[in-house]
Protein backbone atom coordinates (compact mmCIF):
# COMPACT_ATOMS: atom_id res chain seq x y z
CA UNK A 1 0.00 0.00 0.00
CA UNK A 2 1.07 3.89 -0.87
CA UNK A 3 1.27 6.27 1.65
CA UNK A 4 -0.14 9.00 -1.02
CA UNK A 5 -3.20 10.68 0.68
CA UNK A 6 -6.14 10.85 -1.78
CA UNK A 7 -9.57 13.04 -0.74
CA UNK A 8 -12.30 11.14 -0.20
CA UNK A 9 -15.60 11.30 -2.25
CA UNK A 10 -18.19 12.74 -0.62
CA UNK A 11 -20.70 9.50 -1.47
CA UNK A 12 -17.95 7.29 1.01
CA UNK A 13 -18.46 9.23 4.30
CA UNK A 14 -22.08 7.85 6.26
CA UNK A 15 -23.32 11.03 7.74
CA UNK A 16 -26.18 9.04 9.41
CA UNK A 17 -27.61 7.30 6.63
CA UNK A 18 -29.47 4.17 7.63
CA UNK A 19 -28.74 0.82 6.34
CA UNK A 20 -30.39 0.02 3.01
CA UNK A 21 -30.90 -3.86 2.70
CA UNK A 22 -32.89 -3.82 -0.94
CA UNK A 23 -30.26 -4.97 -3.35
CA UNK A 24 -31.31 -5.26 -7.09
CA UNK A 25 -30.74 -7.88 -8.46
CA UNK A 26 -28.89 -6.41 -11.58
CA UNK A 27 -27.46 -4.34 -8.84
CA UNK A 28 -22.96 -4.86 -8.99
CA UNK A 29 -20.46 -6.05 -5.83
CA UNK A 30 -17.11 -4.62 -6.75
CA UNK A 31 -14.02 -5.96 -4.76
CA UNK A 32 -10.47 -5.19 -5.04
CA UNK A 33 -7.88 -8.47 -6.33
CA UNK A 34 -4.41 -9.30 -7.18
CA UNK A 35 -3.46 -10.60 -10.72
CA UNK A 36 -2.15 -14.02 -9.50
CA UNK A 37 -5.66 -14.71 -8.96
CA UNK A 38 -6.68 -14.04 -13.14
CA UNK A 39 -4.95 -16.37 -14.88
CA UNK A 40 -5.62 -17.20 -18.47
CA UNK A 41 -8.99 -15.73 -18.80
CA UNK A 42 -10.12 -16.88 -15.60
CA UNK A 43 -10.75 -15.51 -11.95
CA UNK A 44 -9.71 -18.15 -9.55
CA UNK A 45 -12.02 -18.84 -6.67
CA UNK A 46 -8.69 -18.97 -4.37
CA UNK A 47 -8.94 -15.03 -4.73
CA UNK A 48 -12.38 -15.32 -2.85
CA UNK A 49 -12.42 -16.08 0.92
CA UNK A 50 -15.55 -17.50 2.66
CA UNK A 51 -16.33 -15.66 5.63
CA UNK A 52 -18.38 -12.67 5.30
CA UNK A 53 -16.51 -11.42 2.20
CA UNK A 54 -16.53 -7.83 2.03
CA UNK A 55 -17.81 -5.89 -0.96
CA UNK A 56 -19.05 -2.41 -2.17
CA UNK A 57 -22.36 -1.88 -3.47
CA UNK A 58 -22.82 -0.29 -7.03
CA UNK A 59 -25.64 1.58 -5.37
CA UNK A 60 -23.53 4.02 -3.21
CA UNK A 61 -20.13 3.88 -4.99
CA UNK A 62 -17.76 3.81 -7.82
CA UNK A 63 -15.43 1.16 -8.35
CA UNK A 64 -12.49 2.53 -7.38
CA UNK A 65 -13.96 3.24 -3.89
CA UNK A 66 -12.49 -0.28 -3.26
CA UNK A 67 -9.18 1.09 -3.34
CA UNK A 68 -9.74 3.41 -0.87
CA UNK A 69 -8.29 2.47 2.33
CA UNK A 70 -9.97 4.14 5.78
CA UNK A 71 -6.32 6.27 6.14
CA UNK A 72 -7.40 7.55 2.81
CA UNK A 73 -4.45 5.63 1.17
CA UNK A 74 -4.15 3.98 -2.23
CA UNK A 75 -4.42 -0.08 -2.15
CA UNK A 76 -1.40 0.24 -4.94
CA UNK A 77 -2.09 -2.09 -8.19
CA UNK A 78 -4.96 -3.64 -6.62
CA UNK A 79 -7.62 -4.20 -9.46
CA UNK A 80 -11.22 -4.41 -9.30
CA UNK A 81 -13.39 -7.29 -9.94
CA UNK A 82 -16.99 -7.07 -10.44
CA UNK A 83 -20.13 -9.74 -10.51
CA UNK A 84 -24.02 -8.69 -10.06
CA UNK A 85 -26.51 -9.53 -6.84
CA UNK A 86 -27.93 -11.97 -8.72
CA UNK A 87 -25.03 -13.71 -9.48
CA UNK A 88 -24.40 -15.33 -5.63
CA UNK A 89 -26.05 -18.78 -5.66
CA UNK A 90 -29.01 -17.78 -3.49
CA UNK A 91 -29.05 -21.72 -2.14
CA UNK A 92 -26.20 -24.61 -1.50
CA UNK A 93 -26.47 -28.06 -0.17
CA UNK A 94 -23.95 -30.44 0.30
CA UNK A 95 -24.29 -34.25 0.92
CA UNK A 96 -24.94 -34.63 4.58
CA UNK A 97 -25.42 -30.74 5.19
CA UNK A 98 -28.24 -28.32 5.70
CA UNK A 99 -29.39 -25.47 2.99
CA UNK A 100 -27.54 -22.62 3.20
CA UNK A 101 -28.57 -19.19 1.80
CA UNK A 102 -26.56 -16.40 0.37
CA UNK A 103 -27.26 -12.69 0.48
CA UNK A 104 -25.54 -9.59 0.22
CA UNK A 105 -25.68 -7.64 3.34
CA UNK A 106 -25.37 -3.72 3.73
CA UNK A 107 -22.87 -3.34 6.05
CA UNK A 108 -22.24 0.51 6.34
CA UNK A 109 -18.78 2.27 7.94
CA UNK A 110 -18.66 5.43 8.61
CA UNK A 111 -16.33 6.30 5.81
CA UNK A 112 -17.46 3.52 3.66
CA UNK A 113 -20.69 3.75 3.29
CA UNK A 114 -21.63 1.30 0.60
CA UNK A 115 -19.62 -1.44 2.68
CA UNK A 116 -21.32 -4.59 2.65
CA UNK A 117 -20.70 -8.54 2.98
CA UNK A 118 -21.56 -11.98 1.50
CA UNK A 119 -23.74 -13.28 4.50
CA UNK A 120 -24.80 -16.62 4.76
CA UNK A 121 -27.56 -18.27 6.70
CA UNK A 122 -29.68 -21.79 6.95
CA UNK A 123 -32.70 -22.02 4.69
CA UNK A 124 -34.92 -21.44 8.15
CA UNK A 125 -33.05 -17.65 8.28
CA UNK A 126 -32.07 -17.25 11.63
CA UNK A 127 -31.18 -13.84 11.03
CA UNK A 128 -27.71 -14.56 12.04
CA UNK A 129 -24.60 -15.38 10.43
CA UNK A 130 -24.79 -18.92 10.34
CA UNK A 131 -21.34 -20.78 8.74
CA UNK A 132 -21.41 -24.01 6.76
CA UNK A 133 -18.97 -26.28 8.31
CA UNK A 134 -18.63 -28.19 5.03
CA UNK A 135 -15.22 -27.12 3.15
CA UNK A 136 -17.16 -28.37 -0.06
CA UNK A 137 -20.27 -25.86 0.40
CA UNK A 138 -17.41 -23.21 0.81
CA UNK A 139 -15.28 -23.81 -2.53
CA UNK A 140 -18.33 -24.54 -4.59
CA UNK A 141 -19.64 -20.90 -3.29
CA UNK A 142 -16.54 -19.75 -4.06
CA UNK A 143 -16.08 -21.15 -7.54
CA UNK A 144 -19.62 -20.15 -8.19
CA UNK A 145 -19.03 -16.58 -7.74
CA UNK A 146 -15.57 -16.66 -9.49
CA UNK A 147 -17.21 -17.98 -12.98
CA UNK A 148 -19.20 -14.62 -12.91
CA UNK A 149 -16.39 -12.25 -12.43
CA UNK A 150 -15.84 -9.55 -14.93
CA UNK A 151 -12.66 -7.15 -14.35
CA UNK A 152 -13.23 -3.64 -13.96
CA UNK A 153 -10.57 -1.87 -13.19
CA UNK A 154 -7.48 -4.38 -13.90
CA UNK A 155 -4.15 -5.66 -11.19
CA UNK A 156 -1.05 -4.33 -11.89
CA UNK A 157 0.36 -6.16 -8.60
CA UNK B 1 65.71 -9.96 -59.18
CA UNK B 2 65.50 -6.96 -56.33
CA UNK B 3 65.43 -8.66 -52.74
CA UNK B 4 62.29 -6.49 -52.00
CA UNK B 5 60.70 -8.15 -55.47
CA UNK B 6 61.36 -11.65 -54.03
CA UNK B 7 60.33 -11.63 -50.43
CA UNK B 8 56.75 -9.24 -51.92
CA UNK B 9 53.76 -11.34 -51.23
CA UNK B 10 51.73 -12.46 -53.75
CA UNK B 11 48.75 -10.65 -54.08
CA UNK B 12 45.69 -11.70 -51.39
CA UNK B 13 42.31 -13.33 -52.82
CA UNK B 14 39.36 -12.14 -51.05
CA UNK B 15 36.33 -14.21 -51.99
CA UNK B 16 33.29 -11.55 -52.38
CA UNK B 17 31.13 -11.13 -49.10
CA UNK B 18 28.06 -13.08 -49.22
CA UNK B 19 26.22 -11.08 -46.46
CA UNK B 20 25.41 -14.12 -44.55
CA UNK B 21 28.95 -13.89 -42.90
CA UNK B 22 27.47 -12.38 -39.59
CA UNK B 23 25.18 -15.32 -39.20
CA UNK B 24 27.91 -18.08 -39.00
CA UNK B 25 27.86 -21.76 -40.91
CA UNK B 26 24.28 -22.69 -41.69
CA UNK B 27 24.76 -25.44 -39.39
CA UNK B 28 25.10 -23.40 -36.72
CA UNK B 29 21.90 -22.32 -34.48
CA UNK B 30 21.61 -19.16 -33.19
CA UNK B 31 20.73 -18.28 -29.82
CA UNK B 32 17.16 -17.99 -31.47
CA UNK B 33 17.23 -20.73 -32.61
CA UNK B 34 17.38 -22.46 -29.95
CA UNK B 35 14.98 -20.50 -27.78
CA UNK B 36 12.14 -21.34 -29.96
CA UNK B 37 13.34 -24.87 -30.18
CA UNK B 38 12.79 -24.95 -26.37
CA UNK B 39 9.68 -22.90 -26.48
CA UNK B 40 8.34 -25.49 -29.05
CA UNK B 41 9.60 -28.50 -26.73
CA UNK B 42 6.51 -29.46 -24.28
CA UNK B 43 9.25 -31.64 -21.94
CA UNK B 44 11.09 -28.22 -21.60
CA UNK B 45 7.70 -26.30 -21.45
CA UNK B 46 6.81 -28.75 -18.60
CA UNK B 47 10.24 -28.23 -16.93
CA UNK B 48 10.11 -24.86 -16.84
CA UNK B 49 6.59 -24.71 -15.55
CA UNK B 50 7.80 -26.84 -12.69
CA UNK B 51 10.87 -25.09 -11.79
CA UNK B 52 8.35 -21.69 -11.88
CA UNK B 53 5.73 -23.18 -9.74
CA UNK B 54 8.53 -24.46 -6.89
CA UNK B 55 10.13 -21.01 -6.69
CA UNK B 56 6.45 -19.59 -6.82
CA UNK B 57 5.78 -22.16 -3.26
CA UNK B 58 9.33 -20.89 -1.81
CA UNK B 59 8.02 -17.46 -2.22
CA UNK B 60 4.83 -17.96 -0.57
CA UNK B 61 6.71 -18.39 3.49
CA UNK B 62 7.70 -14.75 2.97
CA UNK B 63 3.60 -13.40 3.07
CA UNK B 64 2.71 -12.15 6.14
CA UNK B 65 -0.89 -11.85 7.40
CA UNK B 66 -3.20 -9.52 5.49
CA UNK B 67 -1.30 -10.00 2.33
CA UNK B 68 -5.00 -9.87 0.08
CA UNK B 69 -5.57 -6.57 1.93
CA UNK B 70 -8.71 -8.84 3.31
CA UNK B 71 -7.11 -10.43 5.72
CA UNK B 72 -6.38 -13.50 4.71
CA UNK B 73 -3.78 -15.89 6.71
CA UNK B 74 -0.50 -16.74 5.16
CA UNK B 75 -0.04 -20.35 3.40
CA UNK B 76 1.01 -21.94 6.73
CA UNK B 77 4.06 -24.86 6.43
CA UNK B 78 1.04 -27.67 6.41
CA UNK B 79 -0.31 -26.06 3.04
CA UNK B 80 3.15 -25.99 1.90
CA UNK B 81 4.23 -29.08 2.14
CA UNK B 82 1.02 -30.92 1.18
CA UNK B 83 1.27 -28.07 -2.01
CA UNK B 84 5.54 -29.32 -2.47
CA UNK B 85 4.37 -33.24 -2.22
CA UNK B 86 1.49 -32.41 -5.17
CA UNK B 87 3.74 -31.04 -7.10
CA UNK B 88 5.93 -33.66 -7.11
CA UNK B 89 2.64 -36.00 -7.93
CA UNK B 90 1.74 -33.55 -10.99
CA UNK B 91 5.59 -33.79 -12.41
CA UNK B 92 5.62 -37.95 -12.44
CA UNK B 93 2.02 -37.35 -13.69
CA UNK B 94 2.88 -35.45 -16.29
CA UNK B 95 1.10 -32.31 -15.80
CA UNK B 96 2.24 -29.01 -15.14
CA UNK B 97 0.25 -26.27 -13.22
CA UNK B 98 -0.66 -22.76 -14.94
CA UNK B 99 0.29 -21.22 -11.66
CA UNK B 100 0.54 -21.74 -7.97
CA UNK B 101 -1.14 -18.98 -5.73
CA UNK B 102 -1.69 -18.20 -2.25
CA UNK B 103 -5.57 -18.56 -1.65
CA UNK B 104 -7.56 -15.93 0.44
CA UNK B 105 -9.15 -18.96 2.12
CA UNK B 106 -5.46 -19.54 3.94
CA UNK B 107 -3.66 -22.29 2.02
CA UNK B 108 -2.14 -23.25 -1.67
CA UNK B 109 -3.79 -23.58 -4.30
CA UNK B 110 -2.39 -25.13 -7.80
CA UNK B 111 -4.16 -24.37 -10.90
CA UNK B 112 -4.36 -25.19 -14.43
CA UNK B 113 -6.24 -23.89 -17.10
CA UNK B 114 -7.03 -24.95 -20.77
CA UNK B 115 -8.84 -22.86 -22.62
CA UNK B 116 -12.12 -22.36 -21.08
CA UNK B 117 -11.84 -25.51 -19.13
CA UNK B 118 -10.31 -24.51 -15.48
CA UNK B 119 -9.13 -26.93 -12.37
CA UNK B 120 -7.10 -26.24 -9.19
CA UNK B 121 -6.29 -28.23 -5.75
CA UNK B 122 -6.34 -26.27 -2.88
CA UNK B 123 -4.04 -27.56 0.04
CA UNK B 124 -5.63 -25.77 3.11
CA UNK B 125 -3.66 -24.51 6.65
CA UNK B 126 -6.19 -26.69 8.04
CA UNK B 127 -4.69 -29.71 6.38
CA UNK B 128 -7.97 -29.96 3.95
CA UNK B 129 -7.14 -30.90 -0.03
CA UNK B 130 -9.77 -29.78 -1.83
CA UNK B 131 -10.43 -29.74 -5.81
CA UNK B 132 -12.74 -28.26 -8.20
CA UNK B 133 -12.74 -28.38 -11.84
CA UNK B 134 -15.36 -26.77 -14.38
CA UNK B 135 -15.16 -25.73 -18.19
CA UNK B 136 -17.16 -21.67 -18.53
CA UNK B 137 -20.32 -21.06 -16.62
CA UNK B 138 -21.03 -25.07 -16.52
CA UNK B 139 -21.98 -26.33 -12.79
CA UNK B 140 -18.66 -26.79 -10.69
CA UNK B 141 -17.53 -30.06 -9.55
CA UNK B 142 -16.05 -30.17 -5.74
CA UNK B 143 -14.51 -33.14 -3.96
CA UNK B 144 -12.51 -33.76 -1.12
CA UNK B 145 -9.06 -35.45 -1.87
CA UNK B 146 -7.88 -37.95 1.05
CA UNK B 147 -4.33 -37.16 2.22
CA UNK B 148 -2.73 -39.90 0.38
CA UNK B 149 -0.56 -40.63 -2.82
CA UNK B 150 -3.72 -42.87 -4.20
CA UNK B 151 -6.13 -40.45 -3.79
CA UNK B 152 -4.09 -37.05 -5.24
CA UNK B 153 -3.18 -39.34 -8.34
CA UNK B 154 -6.85 -40.36 -8.82
CA UNK B 155 -7.44 -36.51 -8.65
CA UNK B 156 -5.00 -35.35 -10.78
CA UNK B 157 -6.17 -38.19 -13.45
CA UNK B 158 -9.72 -36.75 -13.09
CA UNK B 159 -8.26 -33.07 -14.01
CA UNK B 160 -5.74 -34.35 -16.65
CA UNK B 161 -9.01 -35.61 -18.31
CA UNK B 162 -10.73 -32.67 -17.73
CA UNK B 163 -8.48 -30.83 -19.15
CA UNK B 164 -8.29 -32.28 -22.25
CA UNK B 165 -11.71 -33.82 -23.04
Amino acid sequence: MTTLPRERPDRMFRRGRPEDQEFGREEFLYRRYLSDHWIDGHFSDLGFKFPRQSLNRQKYSEPEDVLLSDEGTNYEGYGVLEFLVCDIPPALQAPGTRVFVFFPKHVPRELNYAHSELWCDTEHRTGDYIEPRSSIIKKLLRTKLSQHVSIRIPASK
Amino acid sequence: MPLATQNARPPAIYLPLSGQEAEGPAFTPSLGDIRRAVEASAYWRALEAFVRAEAQLTEFSRLTADWDSYGAEPPNATARESAAQLLGILRTSNLPPTRVVPSSEGGVGICFVNGEAYADIESLNSGELLAVMYTGTEEPQVWEISQNEESIKKAVEQILDHLTS
